[in-house]
């Protein structure tokens, strides 16, 4: 700011003496004024900026300690909770343990055909009742990996047929009957003599019915009438085929 | 494929903790599961009254309505700032405080939350209603707190149904959660039974006398007290359960000659038949998602509980080595079944898993029925006799002593427990 008054200071005076008129020295006069004015106001406005900062850091300062007090609790609560955690975490391990053991004693010894590596991890009890209990509380997606690893990793165990069932529900409760359809059918096909095959035929008939395919629909529960005529299905399929033909 | 194996026991316990500090105000947030966690303490320092003369005697009502709202939640363990003693030693985590301010006819609450002992706020929330309608505003500032602790809103805005036993008359009524409020909603001089909610609160199914031609299935909104018949079908037609949701209901008809479970679109239209068995099918609930069904069959000779898919098919038993089992109701979380047991002293509450382990008995003692569970599936209210006459009872399934509610001296029975219904809003 002081460089531009300077400077017209000594235009200023060069000018007198060199013998200008007056009224160069007024207007010389106004701009040194508006000079002035110009640096009072950015002074102010300088002023008013640094109580700005002032008020900021000390704002700053007030956050800062509410911050360190939170933090200061939350650890605490939190090492509370790393420890319950812990401790669950143990107990998990002591039953996942136990639940090996009771696997290993309990299941039936695999295929000797079966890659070794495709038994390792749960067991099929336990793939079979977290895929149920995901299917039960409708985590549909996780219900269907865990039937699935069932499938690839204990395809001999007597609860693949349950599992493939299973599979079939996970698509029919989200309204995908095509891969419902084809999933239910899989059971009859690769376990016909399975006690699930009246249930999935029957789910297999609703899914064909809410694809529009009513003929084909009306022919799977025509099947299983015939099949399995004492099934608590059968009747509810004869229920619906009068539904089906109307 | 074999029946199911007895499946080993597997305890998953799972616990969260958040604590997001850098905005004001703080969300502190514990998820909490029953039993699977200690309770929150918290105290309740009176609300300070403001306006009118009759601000000071709402406003005690409303510290007391507050602090009972919080300790019936199975949430918290509660210290009342103007009776100390009774919770000596109770070291709190988290204090409530507010201003009730009465204008006219109008109520104005500015509740808050704070955890302790820094006293940061975790909560603030104000309420505006009618004054003759306070008590809601003080339920809404409840389940917000449970909400804002749990990450799931309280049930203290919640309201049960029932039916009432008078002389021979058994008449439907309703009333809040906490037992207050409670009134008529038939007054047919007939036999009400088997009340259930709507899924979104709006209706309530049940089965009455009324029509004179046997049990027929009515709907009714509480509020406008007209009821409708949805299905009177000749010989019984009971025990209706909406779906979750509300497009279609479950329920018995004999129509066949046999009780059987049918399902019937919301109006009473379009039966189609789930159940075909020469016993009796009865008392059906769903699924949260509406994909199964549990009921009760004697089937096996005995009345048992059995699951099947809600569009019938694929029944399996679900509970073995007793003698007799019966009401079951699935807990809106999906991970447990209520059911009756009957045993040498009476009857019992139990639940289990849907796939029918870890059964674990959860009331005793006495004549225990009918029951249903809360909103959030952390309690469950029931019938029973042990004190001496019928009435209603809740359990917070956690081992401590069940609790009554108060119905008037009148005898009350069949509870079913609404869903969340539409709270207050917050300004």
């Amino acid at each position: 700011m002081r460089a531009p008054i300077l400077a017209a200071a000594l235009l200023a005076a060069g000018m007198a003496a060199s013998g200008c008129y007056a009224p160069q020295l007024l207007r010389l006069q106004g701009g040194l004024d508006s000079l002035r004015t110009q640096v009072d106001t950015l002074s102010a406005r300088d002023a008013v900026a640094w109580q700005t900062l002032s008020d900021t850091r000390r704002e700053l300062d007030s956050q800062r300690d509410v911050l360190l007090s939170t933090r200061a609790t939350s650890t605490s609560s939190a090492r509370e909770v790393s420890e319950a955690l812990a401790r669950i975490d143990g107990m998990l391990e002591d039953v996942m343990a136990k639940l090996r053991i009771s696997n290993d004693r309990a299941a039936p010894s695999a295929p000797s055909t079966a890659p070794p590596a495709a038994v390792a991890g749960p067991g099929a009890n336990t793939l079979y009742d977290q895929a149920t209990q995901d299917l039960t509380m409708g985590r549909y997606a996780m219900a269907l990996q865990g039937y699935r690893d069932l499938l690839v990793r204990h395809g001999a165990s007597d609860l693949a047929d349950n599992a493939q069932y299973g599979v079939g529900e996970c698509f029919f409760a989200q309204a995908a009957f095509d891969s419902a359809a084809t999933e239910y059918a899989k059971v009859d096909l690769q376990w016909p003599r399975s006690d699930r095959v009246p249930a999935s035929l029957y789910k297999l008939a609703l899914s064909q019915e809410r694809l529009g395919r009513a003929a084909e629909s009306r022919k799977t529960l025509e099947e299983l009438v015939k099949r399995f005529p004492t099934a608590n299905e059968a009747q509810l399929a004869r229920d619906r085929i009068g539904i089906v033909r109307r | 494929m074999r029946s199911r194996p007895a499946p080993a026991l597997l305890a998953l316990a799972l616990l969260t903790l958040a604590v997001l500090a850098s905005a004001q105000p703080s969300e502190v947030r514990i998820d909490l599961q029953s039993g699977a966690a200690e309770r929150l303490r918290i105290r309740c320092e009176s609300f300070t009254a403001a306006g009118d003369r009759t601000a000071r005697v709402t406003s005690v009502e409303a510290d007391e309505v507050l602090a009972a709202d919080l300790a019936h939640s199975p949430v918290f363990r509660v210290q009342r700032a103007w009776n100390e003693r009774a919770s000596a030693g109770l070291v709190p985590q988290f204090v409530t405080s507010g201003r009730w301010q009465v204008t006219g006819a109008t109520v104005r609450l500015t509740g808050e939350l704070r955890e302790l002992p820094g006293k940061q706020v975790v909560l603030t929330r104000t309420y505006r209603g009618a004054l003759t309608d306070w008590r809601r505003l003080v339920h809404q500032f409840a389940d917000d707190i449970v909400l804002q602790l749990t990450g799931e809103s309280g049930v203290a805005s919640s309201r049960i149904a029932y039916i009432v036993k008078q002389g021979r008359d058994k008449e439907l009524w309703v009333m809040d959660a906490d037992g207050h409020a409670a009134r008529a909603l038939t007054s047919d001089r007939s036999l009400a039974q088997s009340p259930s909610w709507a899924p979104d609160g709006s209706l309530l199914l049940f089965t009455s006398y009324r029509g004179g031609a046997g049990p027929q299935l009515w709907v009714m909104s509480p509020s406008d007290r007209r009821p409708f018949l949805v299905s009177g079908r000749p010989g019984l037609n009971t025990t209706g359960r909406y779906a979750p949701d509300g497009q279609s209901l479950v329920c018995t008809l004999s129509q066949d000659g046999n009780a059987e479970l049918y399902r019937l679109d919301a109006r009473g239209g379009s039966p189609r038949r789930l159940t075909n068995h020469r016993a009796i099918d009865t008392s059906p609930c769903w699924s949260p998602t509406g994909r199964e069904l549990a009921f009760t069959s004697d089937r096996s000779g005995t009345p048992q509980v059995y699951l099947m898919d809600s569009e019938g098919g694929n029944v399996r038993r679900l509970t073995y080595d007793v003698t007799y089992t019966d009401s079951p109701d699935w807990s809106p979380r999906g991970d447990r079944i209520v059911f009756v047991t009957r045993t040498d002293s009476g009857f019992d509450l139990y639940t289990c898993r849907p796939d029918g382990t870890g059964a674990q008995r959860v009331v005793a003692s006495g004549r225990n029925e009918n029951p249903r569970w809360s909103p959030d599936g952390r309690q469950v209210v029931f019938t029973s006799d042990r004190d001496g006459q019928e009435g209603l009872w809740i359990t917070d399934l956690d081992g401590s002593p069940p609790r009554k509610l108060d119905t008037g001296g009148r005898r009350a029975l069949s509870p079913a427990w609404s869903p969340r219904l539409p709270g207050v809003a917050a300004e």
